[in-house]
């Protein structure tokens, strides 16, 4: 599968480091309230430079810089929770399996991920998965992403839906970059 | 599309040959993650408003809400903890990009202990 990732970083030590060395990870820091959302790793915005922009001047005051590149993701390691059903509903079977295991515990997607991750270190054809793409939703999205497929009904679906993929290990984002914005705060 | 099939063919397995200690351990590991975010006591002892105890959130509904929200403008990029007058009150966090009305988080409310 190929897209366009969009990486929003800290400004910081210059064009050359980020170029070198971006995608950052993103990784859990229980003080700093800091929760990946579909586990650590390195967080990419699926085509959508809104996004991206919005997560620099929100979490890196305005100071930050974003990362364009291609993403080549190999299909058969690519846990797409967007266009695969089948993912989906394999993925839920899962968690379902190890619910036992789980207990009580009211475990996030985050963590789950996290967990199918630690049984992959048991057995390494378990859960051979790269990267995981999921809808970021949220019920205060804005209404002008939202188009009726009968104005007297109330379904509707979203133009803009917002994208994360997440890589496991860097050395899977295989990538070229085509555009390197920064954002300077005055 | 990942092949989870393989996946779903090994888990039984899984169950059946890992010990229970094993995946305790596992799900502890997972829980010291802290990906389930702090506490609420924790909550309290680390988030500070110059704006506590400005705002009564039992005197209205979502109309109460926006005020709110607006009245925050000057506060920019931040997360906001509200605690209302009354110490039982539910308290209101939320961040939110104020130039949009683009809530980052979905707010999140609370019981004071």
């Amino acid at each position: 599968m190929n897209t366009i990732g969009h990486h929003t970083c800290a400004n910081r030590n210059g064009n050359t480091y980020i170029l070198q060395n971006a995608p950052f990870p993103s990784e859990f820091n229980k003080e700093a309230n800091k929760i990946p959302f579909l586990g650590g790793g390195y967080y990419f915005w699926d085509t959508n430079p809104d996004a991206a922009h919005f997560w620099g001047k929100y979490h890196y005051k305005e100071n930050y810089s974003i990362f364009e590149c291609v993403l080549n993701i190999e299909d058969d390691k690519f846990l797409d929770l967007v266009g695969s059903r089948k993912d989906m509903i394999q993925l839920r079977e899962l968690i379902d399996k190890f619910s036992r295991k789980i207990g009580g515990e009211n475990l996030s997607l985050g963590e789950i991920l996290e967990y199918l991750k630690k049984l992959h270190n048991l057995d390494p054809n378990f859960f051979d998965v790269d990267a995981v793409r999921a809808i970021d939703s949220s019920k205060s999205k804005r209404n002008e992403d939202i188009i009726y497929f009968n104005n007297n009904k109330k379904q509707y679906t979203d133009l803009c839906p917002r994208l994360i993929i997440c890589f496991y290990r860097k050395k899977t984002c295989i990538f070229r970059v085509t555009k390197n914005y920064f954002s300077m705060r005055e | 599309m990942a092949n989870l099939d393989k996946s779903i063919e090994l888990a039984d397995s899984l169950l059946a040959s890992v010990p229970d200690e094993v995946f305790e351990r596992i799900l502890n590991e997972v829980k010291a993650l802290g990906i389930a975010g702090p506490t609420y006591d924790e909550y309290l002892a680390n988030f500070e408003s110059e704006y506590d105890g400005q705002f009564d959130l039992n005197s209205g509904g979502d109309k109460n809400r926006f005020e709110f929200i607006n009245d925050f403008e000057v506060a920019g990029y931040n997360t906001l903890v509200v605690r209302s007058t009354r110490k039982d009150a539910p308290v209101f966090t939320c961040e939110s990009d104020f130039e949009t009305g683009f809530f980052f988080d979905e707010p999140s409310f609370s019981l004071a202990a």
